[in-house]
């Protein structure tokens, strides 16, 4: 049964335009991985991708920081999370839009979407480790190795 | 002292040390006795990747950093090298063009810089050795002349190249030759454009430790690590004897111990050739001046129609159009560069990788007043660098903007966005020791030897009179062949 909390988030989501389905496990989410979330969730609107996947990423990726983020970058994205402040015009918003851009990016390096060719009608999966150059080699999915041009 | 006197004693393990060493193996007998002074130590790639992945060597903390080997008066330009045993092969890109002709000409033709004492042809048959020791992947066409094939193919072009190559011509818009081999070699894998080349995840570019380390096996190399060279004495104008320190010494306490030569050849960085020479007493007012590198930014575009796609390596490919020509009487050369970068992603729906990112690497004109000096540490130099910005390359940078649109338009581009500032460094320490015909205006002749201490050769990037828009590695081989077969 769904509890208030969890029918407004699904409410937010749906509103939202992305197509979620919820798997029910969920821990607590840190702050930053909230802010991972929320991002995700508004820059990949409209695409097929399963909220337990982005949850999983945000919990993996404010944990391991991949993107080398520094604690006042974290404070200044968390900021942003406040109703409101995205529409100031504030000297930060290319910095924010830039590194929003990176989580974007690396969530999908950490997905089948680009080896599906960025194919946006096929469901979007999280591969369960996050894109690292020296753990995951050759896995540039915009080379030669996956990508023939004729 | 130590009492073996050595035929030749060389500094350091990186390119300009390993290519010399291995044409003077190969040119001399069983008998002679050479001794090699790495500072460093053996920091092999597997523990280079332990390291990155959280899990390091038990010796650790026992590693030089670079950035503690030397002062460095400007923090904002820093000047990257790797200590440890192999130089910077294990840090390098294994970019592998070659000089243009008229590179080496610049002040006959464009009133700029200096002349090299030898000309392209004279160093074109120890480029072809040079690449074929390295297993160069490259193309057929080039816009430098060849007299032999590249020994492996070329690289796949991905589709923004083959749409520049189809504008711009074969030898305009070319695969980038590299060290970074596009079919398997050996124990190296093909590259995969993981675009991490600083250090590779599979170990696939060319690295004196995985193709070169044989020629310090040989049973006449004598190889110690752990020892910093850091003054040569001299009798009557000739080198006799290097004097080191453990690596990390205090300055102010260590036990110095000498090495006897009848040849010396010096193959650190620019940094530390220079220093080495300033605390040895090199009376050229030239030694140590002029340290200088090329000047690198970088340009996202963003594309209506195309995506970024295929291409077989990091930099798929470079750019000439902007390299040579009668322009360089008033402003720098520009080589351009396709970087393979998988993070880079549009974040706008259906437009993910319909983005390039094209780097502009300018050449610059040495500046003496940009320095290596003493300090009061014998062990480690200063180095002085006022980045000021020079109108030759400004004005190549401006001009380069000024036709950036169009030297794109057939990507149908739909933004172009050049970045604020330089990069902070190319990576790339050149000059402080430069070649030339005499003392007064050079410190090396053409075969990088001292013009006063006539059995000392001073190699590598510290000899370039110029600083090119091209990588330099493969030049700094080539020279390192030249000079050890003209004179061995």
């Amino acid at each position: 049964m769904l509890n208030r909390r969890k029918f407004l988030r699904h409410a937010f989501l749906a509103a939202a335009g992305v197509s979620v389905s919820y798997a029910g496990q969920s821990t607590k989410l840190t702050p930053f991985a909230k802010v991972i979330r929320n991002i995700l969730i508004t820059d990949l609107k409209g695409l097929r991708v399963n909220l337990a996947d982005i949850e999983a990423y945000a919990r993996e990726a404010a944990k391991k920081n991949p993107l080398g983020f520094s604690f006042a970058t974290t404070q200044m994205m968390e900021l942003y999370q406040i109703p409101g402040v995205k529409r100031l015009p504030l000297p930060s918003n290319k910095r924010y839009a830039a590194l929003r851009g990176q989580i974007t990016g690396n969530f999908l390096l950490s997905t089948n979407f680009f080896q599906n060719k960025m194919d946006e009608s096929k469901e979007i999966k999280y591969a369960g480790y996050i894109y690292e150059a020296h753990k995951g080699a050759c896995a540039n999915p915009f080379s030669g190795l996956y990508f023939q041009v004729k | 002292m130590d009492k073996k006197k050595y035929d030749l004693i060389i500094v350091g393990t990186g390119f300009a040390s390993s290519f010399f060493l291995k044409k003077y193996l190969e040119k001399n007998g069983p008998k002679k006795k050479i001794l090699v002074l790495e500072r460093g130590r053996f920091y092999p790639h597997y523990d280079r990747i332990g390291t990155v992945n959280g899990n390091g060597p038990v010796y650790s903390n026992q590693l030089e950093s670079h950035e503690s080997s030397f002062i460095n008066t400007n923090k904002a330009k820093p000047w990257i090298f790797d200590v440890n045993f192999g130089g910077s092969s294990n840090c390098w890109w294994a970019c592998t063009p070659r000089f243009m002709p008229n590179d080496f000409q610049m002040n006959t033709l464009y009133g700029r810089g200096e002349d090299w004492p030898i000309s392209y042809n004279d160093l074109e048959p120890y480029y072809c050795e040079a690449e074929d020791i390295m297993c160069i992947s490259g193309p057929a066409e080039t816009p430098f002349p060849r007299s032999k094939k590249y020994p492996y193919p070329a690289h796949l072009l991905n589709l923004i190249d083959r749409t520049m190559q189809n504008a711009y011509g074969r030898t305009q818009w070319i695969s980038q030759p590299t060290g970074r081999p596009s079919v398997p070699i050996g124990t190296r894998s093909m590259c995969c454009s993981t675009y991490s080349c600083t250090l590779c995840p599979i170990d696939s570019k060319f690295s004196i430790e995985n193709s070169l380390r044989y020629v310090y096996d040989d049973p006449r190399v004598e190889l110690k690590y752990n020892l910093q060279v850091y003054k040569i004495e001299f009798e009557n104008s000739i080198a006799k004897r290097v004097i080191v320190a453990p690596t990390l010494s205090d300055h102010q306490k260590f036990q110095s111990r000498e090495f006897e030569g009848e040849i010396i050849a010096l193959g650190a960085n620019p940094i530390f050739n220079s220093h080495i020479l300033l605390n040895s007493g090199d009376a050229n007012p030239l030694t140590g001046k002029g340290i200088s590198e090329q000047k690198g930014i970088f340009a996202n575009i963003h594309l209506k129609h195309l995506d970024n796609v295929g291409g077989s390596s990091a930099i798929t490919a470079n750019g000439y159009m902007l390299y040579d020509g009668s322009f360089r009487k008033d402003y720098a050369s520009c080589l351009m560069e396709n970087h393979n970068r998988p993070t880079l992603i549009r974040n706008e729906r259906g437009k993910w990788r319909k983005i390039i990112r094209f780097k502009f690497v300018f050449e610059t004109l040495p500046d003496v007043s940009n320095r290596v000096k003493l300090s009061d540490n014998i062990l480690k130099p200063v180095v002085e660098y006022k980045d000021k910005a020079d109108p030759y390359v400004e004005n190549g940078k401006a001009s380069m903007n000024k036709q950036l649109q169009s030297l794109v338009s057939s990507l149908d581009p739909e933004d172009v966005y050049l970045d604020n500032e330089y990069i902070d460094t190319e990576c790339h320490i050149l000059s402080s020791v430069k070649m030339g015909r005499s003392s007064t205006h050079s410190v090396v002749d053409k075969y990088l030897i001292h013009h006063d201490y006539r059995n000392l050769f001073v190699l590598g990037g510290s000899s370039f009179p110029t600083t090119t828009a091209a990588n330099p590695t493969l030049t700094i081989c080539a020279l390192s062949l030249m000079a050890a077969d003209a004179n061995f």
